[in-house]
């Protein structure tokens, strides 16, 4: 199955935000900065893996528009852009922030069946 | 500075390589930064030159019109034949570019018998050089590449921006030693909170894209492998010429004689090379017409959109002719490489570094995180003095004042001048009068005089005020220019829209956005100059010498 670069990006920017997130509100002062207080154990666990996991998929769009050479170098780009949203947006919207990334997880995990 | 090296202690404990560290990441940072961060941010608006050339040359036909003419590319190299053998019978090389989506007409290069470069565009009906106030004569785009690898200084500026490129390199490695907390702050940014506030934003913006910088800084190096490490070359080939005709399995280079002998008719090699090639000739070569030793070289076009999944673009290929009798010496196949691996690894490098691959959303890629590493020069600049403004380190004995008033002039200048005299250059385009002889090297010296003049602004002026004026005139100058467009050319980004002409409608948009945030900037410096005047007033006794004053009032 191959991607239109447009949909590969949106999908890849999605799920690469997301794992960001995911990682972030894993640390007790990002969760706190969002939920006020914070991260249980359990809870930690649960957010490292969702992140890491979305991040890890974060390469299957890249692969598919791309190809393994330009899909991988397209996928630490949008790692890194990814993570630099999240970070200029948390401390201005925390909330916003932080509910935008199951939003976006699940609008790029769906680009899968529209497109 | 050296005094003061050697007075430290350099300890054998991590402490002591880290304070050690920590110094060599602050003064090789603080003298790179000014340049490093023009290398940045021209290099990021190169990335978009083609977009940026069309944009500056508002009479091009849009780019798939162009793509789909079929213009009579026979007559064209015969027309351009014709020109060349009246202007440079025996120059030491022709070349042409046929007409094709760049450009409707031909263009035509070559080098004088005193080796001076010379051009011109030929119209392909006559075969005349076109009036110059057919188009606006622009370096477009290409400008910003340019002063991003050699600061339209030739190898002298190649040799330089390598030197500061290396510079960039022991900044990075030297400041990921000291970041201690280089995953507990990994997503950390706090805003306002002064000092603060400019080191979380240089820590982010340089740790969360660290491998693009890493990989930025590296292949730039690697492009220029001839000119930066010669050494080896040239303790085992005779010539670089020869060195490149191994390295690359090419035809080897002719060595002009000095004898006369006509040179074949191009139209000719032309024909045979696209039957050859299967592809419409983009490109001819000529190396020392006129003479004995003359060869022909006739590239296939090189299409970007062709190479889109591949990180080594497929070749346009390219057929080469003995030029007094047309003979074929060598035919390079498109969609091939040749090479050893070191050669086609170091290709692989230079495409990685210009972003040519993968389409728009690479581009786009490229064009953030470059915009995050210029964001990383400018805060780090920021940085070393807003820390001295709170305390002053005194580095610099009796002169300290003195040598941080000039860094504070010198960070205004590279960082707001720098940006007033990129969009400057855009507003030259359309106002320096088509038609002028050198326009444009005009519309590049007005670049470089803008600039030269924000040093001087910057230096007369208190520091804020500095500042502040020069974001607002960099603010105005971008959000105004689909004004100046559409009183100069009638047009501007809604007609682009409409026209579905995206790159142009692009440029103009994104150049409103960065008005939008300069203004923004512009916004948050006022503000600190309002509390400044306020904390004067109510902190400081009028006694007090104005400099401890200064570092009192704090922050920019």
């Amino acid at each position: 199955m191959s991607l239109s670069i447009t949909a590969a990006s949106l999908m890849a920017m999605g799920l690469s935000y997301s794992g960001m997130a995911g990682l972030c509100l894993a640390m007790d002062r990002h969760h706190a900065q969002v939920w006020g207080r914070d991260v249980r154990q359990a809870t930690r666990r649960v957010f490292q893996c969702l992140g890491w996991l979305l991040l890890a998929l974060a390469i299957l769009p890249c692969v598919q528009a791309w190809g393994v050479g330009v899909g991988t170098v397209a996928w630490f780009g949008f790692l890194s852009v990814g993570a630099l949203v999240l970070a200029g947006l948390l401390p201005y919207a925390p909330r916003f922030a932080a509910g935008l990334a199951p939003v976006m997880a699940i609008g790029a995990a769906s680009g899968w069946y529209l497109v | 500075m050296s005094k003061r090296s050697s007075r430290k202690p350099v300890g054998q404990s991590a402490g002591g390589f880290r304070q050690s560290m920590a110094w060599l990441h602050t003064w090789c940072s603080l003298w790179a930064c000014w340049v490093l961060f023009a290398i940045f941010l021209t290099g990021t608006l190169g990335v978009f030159d083609e977009a940026i050339t069309r944009w500056m040359k508002p009479g091009l036909a849009p780019k798939a019109e162009l793509a789909q003419m079929d213009t009579d590319r026979v007559g064209a190299i015969r027309k351009a034949q014709e020109h060349l053998e009246q202007v440079a019978p025996r120059g030491h090389f022709w070349s042409v570019a046929l007409p094709g989506k760049d450009d409707p007409a031909i263009r035509v290069f070559w080098e004088d018998d005193k080796e001076q470069f010379k051009q011109a565009r030929l119209d392909p009906s006559t075969g005349k050089p076109v009036g110059k106030d057919g188009e606006r004569e622009t370096e477009g785009g290409h400008h910003f590449v340019h002063m991003h690898y050699e600061f339209h200084a030739g190898t002298a500026g190649i040799y330089l921006v390598g030197a500061f490129t290396m510079a960039m390199l022991v900044a990075m490695v030297s400041g990921i030693v000291i970041h201690k907390r280089i995953f507990k702050d990994f997503f950390t940014f706090r805003p306002r909170k002064a000092q603060r506030s400019w080191l979380d934003a240089h820590n982010a913006v340089a740790v969360l894209t660290l491998p693009f910088q890493l990989m930025i800084a590296y292949t730039g190096l690697v492009i220029f492998y001839i000119v930066y490490m010669p050494a080896g070359i040239h303790a085992n080939y005779p010539s670089i010429e020869a060195f490149a005709t191994e390295a690359r399995s090419q035809p080897a280079h002719r060595d002009q004689t000095h004898i006369a002998a006509p040179t074949v008719r191009l139209e000719s090699l032309v024909a045979q090379a696209e039957q050859r090639l299967g592809r419409k000739a983009g490109f001819v070569f000529v190396e020392h017409p006129g003479d004995t030793s003359a060869s022909v070289r006739v590239f296939g076009p090189f299409d970007e959109g062709e190479g889109e999944n591949f990180l080594l673009m497929p070749g346009g290929g390219s057929m080469t002719f003995d030029g007094t009798n047309g003979e074929i010496l060598d035919v390079y196949m498109p969609r091939t490489q040749r090479g050893g691996g070191a050669m086609i690894t170091q290709r692989t490098m230079s495409v990685l570094h210009t972003a040519t691959f993968g389409g728009y959303a690479i581009k786009w890629l490229y064009f953030f995180c470059g915009l995050a590493g210029t964001a990383m020069m400018g805060s780090g600049a920021i940085l070393f003095m807003v820390k001295r403004r709170q305390k002053a380190l005194n580095e610099f004995g009796a002169s300290t004042q003195r040598v941080y008033r000039w860094i504070d002039v010198l960070n205004t200048a590279a960082i707001a001048g720098l940006t007033v005299a990129c969009v400057a250059y855009l507003w030259a385009n359309r106002l320096v009068p088509v038609g002028i002889e050198q326009r444009a090297k005009t519309e590049i010296g007005i670049f470089f005089a803008i600039w030269a003049l924000s040093v001087v602004h910057a230096a007369l002026r208190p520091r804020l005020n500095a500042w502040f004026e020069q974001l607002v005139v960099a603010a105005l100058l971008c959000v105004c220019l689909p004004l100046l467009n559409w009183a100069t050319t009638g047009k501007q980004f809604v007609d682009y829209l409409l026209a579905e002409d995206w790159t142009r409608a692009g440029v103009e948009i994104s150049t409103v956005v960065f008005g939008v945030l300069l203004a923004r900037a512009a916004w948050l410096v006022r503000r600190k100059m309002s509390e400044s005047v306020r904390r004067r007033t109510v902190y400081v006794p009028e006694s007090r010498p104005a400099a401890s004053a200064a570092s009192e009032v704090g922050v920019l």
